[in-house]
């Protein structure tokens, strides 16, 4: 049988006992990873992950089954458990699935089965080499390089048949350095939607040692960060998990649809400093959180969420958007089969300010200089939210002055969005994980440099 | 359901076949179904069967494996193949060791379990659902009941001839209260487990409703040093952020403040004790081995202060010139170091006594998020936003919010003054960590 009247028909299984809408999607999901520590190789890791997962909605409600078993047996077992749990009067009569091409923006050049896995095994040991031979201090390296080749298909009632292929690449190294009083840790771990030429078009090896390592080295003797409300100056790249845990979650329709975000209803109004422009642009080329289609199909945009300070737009999957009384934004994704998918950010940033970094650093008479930050979570019903800062330093007097370490930031989205009031002109991204309901996935932050004119700095002096 | 036994076949032919004598299969299957309320109705329903085979095969010292999704008698003999290649681009220093057997294996309680029907699972969420809107009339939009069930299968054989199965399951419900005060939402949230024939739906709505009410109003503290007593479940996100010092490969890499010196040295308050039990009682899933078939045993980590031991694998044993503790994680083909239930056990003082030991003013800490990023199991240095209760009249007293407490590991663990002397219920897990109520005292407390 051929595979698209197979896929007709288990849809039309699936939604045999009732439901508007029905939907199967299928990942074909290879990840190499290699690890590396004290210098070698010591673990390869070669997992395929494959399956499908069906849905069908009845209006807002929705029956899901997932399975990894492909074969026409395991599919049909799949839709009738779906079918099994439907009693509804709406169903789908006829279905004629057609192949939608897309454009793919972000091929890779070097796609992961050119290389051999002794091949990528050496962009490792080169890493190795440049962070030990960055400072006497350093004690040790570990270094994990992955390669996913994941492929997705996506069927709906609606006649719709799309196919893409993602391919990312990153190499993540964590270097502890060392002294007399202690030790230290510094990572730096650099990925796109590319292949292998991440590291001949983007970052070298020796590059992503040198940052990792410079940043384990400039922590160490750095004393605890002091505790107390400040002001803070937040750098580019990582820094832009600020936006994404105080703002971005919240306008997800994962929990606007659910009247559980502290932005629901709040379209058109001011919600952050007039100074900050917001947006999730899943288009930009070869970007790590970047898709040509989401997992329902719907072609990846450019959203502005928040322009000037007024809230412009949610991000909306096609359930929430049915919840919302509102069109899908290009939003909606999932890890693989097993997770249902929802609304998720893609690339995410703060818009270029008109101040410079110079002047921001120069106008705090005391405060935090946060380099680098690590990652950080939020409750979206009140806002609230936490990260922690990877690197920092005291500002006195207009200077960046020691290293302080152990500092978290925490506070709520409406609060922050309203306290940064001084945005400079470069924006710099960084690559995440991010963890939720539909799974862990790939998504770049960034911003210029922000100052935040009130924040609590968590530390332990 | 798959044949174990044919997988098995399947592997020795193969084996045979590519000249590997030493080589091990690992099969993990689930079987998961979910269903939740939105407002007064059933919107979602989920059912998921997933699978993962891994393999490794050991040659000259080294391991290399490969793991998939796809479980079937020809996909065995791939990832044997595709192990065999990975094994040649191992090139670390240490020796992978394959487990030759001779161990003996404490028996596991039963866990056997069957699945409820859909039918069930639905009746019984809209069944909370329907006591908790009836429950109060500020329950509002976000507000989520749900029950679940889901049963498992672990299968492991090595060449050496060894089998080892576990199989199980368990199921849950819950409630999701989200509570409107005005402008102010708040949330709160209980569960219970192995009860969808037993269960008081009203018991079960009135204190997610009340844990919602209790942090309306909460105000931020100032900063400065506290005596804080922590609630059971925050210790225990507090041991899981950094249970990792205690293994041994993390010392033997550099990436643990422990090191071997420290063995036998005080490390925590005298009133601190830390055990990893595989046999916990009241934990369905009890497993007599670990994810190299190695037998799984009790032992103290911490005694009375005192450090006892790291926790090994088989290759980390090796690493630290020791015998392997019988704790190897497995994560697809990917070994690594786990804990079972690793309990800090239970003191002499009920929370109101802890409560008096801290003294008026002190903080009740009962929320504590972003462990992930707030906490660095190699310095052991953590900051973490936190909320709670102040300590008012002898009790809990006004709510708290929006506040961090940061400190080290260790020094939180030699802080602890006084242990609480009940763990609330847990639901079943390979791995769980355990707590009472703790009073560290003299902590930093970041507020307004």
């Amino acid at each position: 049988m051929e595979k698209n009247v197979l896929y007709e028909k288990v849809l039309l299984c699936a939604t045999k006992n009732g439901g508007d809408f029905g939907e199967l999607y299928i990942n074909h999901t290879h990840q190499n990873g290699l690890h590396l520590v004290d210098g070698g190789i010591d673990t390869v890791s070669d997992t395929l992950n494959a399956g499908a997962g069906i849905r069908v909605f009845s209006g807002t409600k929705c029956v899901s089954a997932s399975t990894a078993d492909l074969s026409e047996e395991g599919l049909m077992r799949c839709a009738a458990a779906i079918a099994d749990m439907m009693s509804e009067n709406v169903k789908v009569q006829n279905l004629h699935l057609t192949l939608i091409p897309i454009s793919d923006l972000h091929t890779p050049k070097i796609p992961p089965e050119v290389l051999t896995k002794g091949e990528r095994a050496e962009f490792l040991f080169r890493a190795d080499k440049a962070a030990r031979a960055y400072s006497e201090s350093v004690r040790q390296v570990t270094g994990n390089l992955w390669d996913i080749d994941h492929r997705i298909q996506v069927f709906n009632t609606d006649g719709l048949w799309k196919e893409d292929r993602q391919v990312r690449t990153r190499l993540g190294l964590s270097v502890v350095a060392g002294d007399g009083a202690g030790r230290r840790d510094g990572f730096y771990g650099p990925g796109l939607m590319c292949g292998f030429e991440l590291f001949s078009e983007y970052a070298s090896p020796e590059d992503i040692a040198a940052e990792a390592a410079r940043c384990a080295v400039a922590k160490l003797g750095a004393q605890p960060c002091p505790a107390g409300k400040m002001t803070v100056a937040i750098d580019g790249g990582f820094g832009g998990v600020i936006f994404h845990e105080a703002c971005g979650h919240s306008l997800e329709a994962t929990s606007v649809s659910r009247g559980t975000s502290q932005m629901c209803g709040k379209l058109g109004l001011q919600v952050a400093n007039s100074k900050l422009t917001a947006i999730d642009d899943g288009t930009i080329p070869h970007a790590w959180g970047s898709i040509n289609i989401d997992d329902e199909g719907t072609p990846a945009r450019k959203n502005v969420l928040i322009e000037n300070g007024i809230l412009k737009s949610y991000m909306i999957d096609k359930l929430g958007g049915r919840r919302m009384g509102m069109e899908p934004t290009g939003n909606s994704r999932r890890q693989n089969f097993s997770f249902d998918p929802t609304s998720r950010m893609t690339n995410t940033y703060i818009a270029p300010g008109n101040d410079s970094r110079e002047d921001i650093i120069a106008s705090i008479e005391y405060g935090l200089y946060c380099r680098k930050m690590g990652g950080g979570s939020v409750n979206p019903i009140n806002g609230a939210f936490n990260f922690s800062v990877d690197e920092g330093y005291i500002v006195r007097e207009g200077k960046i002055c020691e290293a302080v370490t152990g500092a978290s930031l925490i506070g709520t989205g409406s609060d922050v969005l309203m306290n940064i009031d001084m945005i400079a002109e470069e924006v710099t991204r960084a690559p995440g994980m991010c963890g939720s309901s539909s799974g862990s996935l790939p998504n770049e932050v960034g911003q210029p440099m922000i100052r935040v004119s009130n924040i609590t700095v968590g530390g332990r002096k | 359901m798959i044949v174990f036994e044919e997988l098995v076949l399947a592997a020795q032919k193969k084996a045979k076949e590519l000249g590997i004598t030493q080589y091990e299969i690992y099969l993990n299957e689930n079987e998961e179904v979910s269903t939740e309320t939105f407002r007064h109705e059933i919107e979602e329903f989920n059912f998921g069967v997933s699978a993962n085979l891994s393999v490794r095969v050991f040659l000259d010292g080294k391991a290399g494996s490969a793991s998939g999704g796809l479980v079937s008698i020809e996909t065995v003999g791939t990832l044997l193949e595709s192990a065999k290649e990975n094994l040649s681009v191992i090139s670390g220093g240490e020796k992978a060791i394959f487990y030759e057997g001779g161990g003996v294996y404490k028996e596991a309680a039963s866990c056997e379990y069957t699945m409820p029907s859909a039918a069930k699972l639905k009746a019984t969420a809209l069944d909370l659902c329907q006591t908790v809107y009836s429950s109060d009339e500020n329950v509002s939009d976000g507000t989520a009941c749900g029950a679940w069930a889901g049963s498992h299968r672990i299968c492991l054989y090595n060449s050496a001839g060894i089998t080892l199965k576990r199989e199980g399951g368990c199921d849950g419900i819950y409630t999701y209260a989200v509570m409107a005060n005005g402008d102010e939402r708040q949330g709160g949230m209980k569960s219970k487990y192995n009860c969808l024939d037993s269960y008081d739906a009203k018991e079960l709505a009135d204190k997610a409703i009340q844990k919602a009410k209790d942090r309306f109003g909460a105000e931020v503290p100032d900063t400065g040093v506290y005596n804080l007593v922590f609630e059971g479940r925050q210790m225990e996100a507090i041991l899981s952020a950094f249970v990792s010092v205690f293994f041994g490969e993390r010392t033997a890499r550099g990436l643990s403040p422990l090191s071997e010196k420290d063995l036998e040295t005080a490390v925590a308050s005298s009133v601190v004790t830390l055990t990893d039990d595989p046999f916990m009682e009241g934990n369905a899933y009890q497993i007599s081995f670990d994810g190299e078939g190695v037998p799984a045993y009790t032992k103290a980590v911490v005694e009375n202060g005192v450090f006892k031991t790291f926790l090994y694998n088989l290759k980390s044993a090796d690493m630290m010139g020791k015998t392997t503790t019988g704790n190897a994680a497995r994560q697809g083909s990917n070994i690594g170091t786990k804990v079972f239930n690793f309990r800090l056990e239970p003191g002499d003082f009920t929370r109101e006594e802890l409560f008096q030991r801290a003294g008026e003013g002190s903080i009740f800490v009962t929320e504590m998020k972003g462990f992930h990023a707030g906490a660095n199991a190699v310095t052991g240095d953590f900051s973490i936003e936190s909320g709670g209760f102040l300590i008012e009249n002898g009790g809990q007293g006004r709510a708290l919010k929006s506040f961090t407490v940061a400190g080290n590991f260790f020094d939180l663990l030699k802080k602890i003054t006084a242990v609480g002397n009940e763990i609330e219920e847990h639901g079943p897990g390979y791995t769980r960590y355990l707590s009472p109520d703790v009073l560290a005292e003299g902590m930093k407390v970041a507020g307004k």
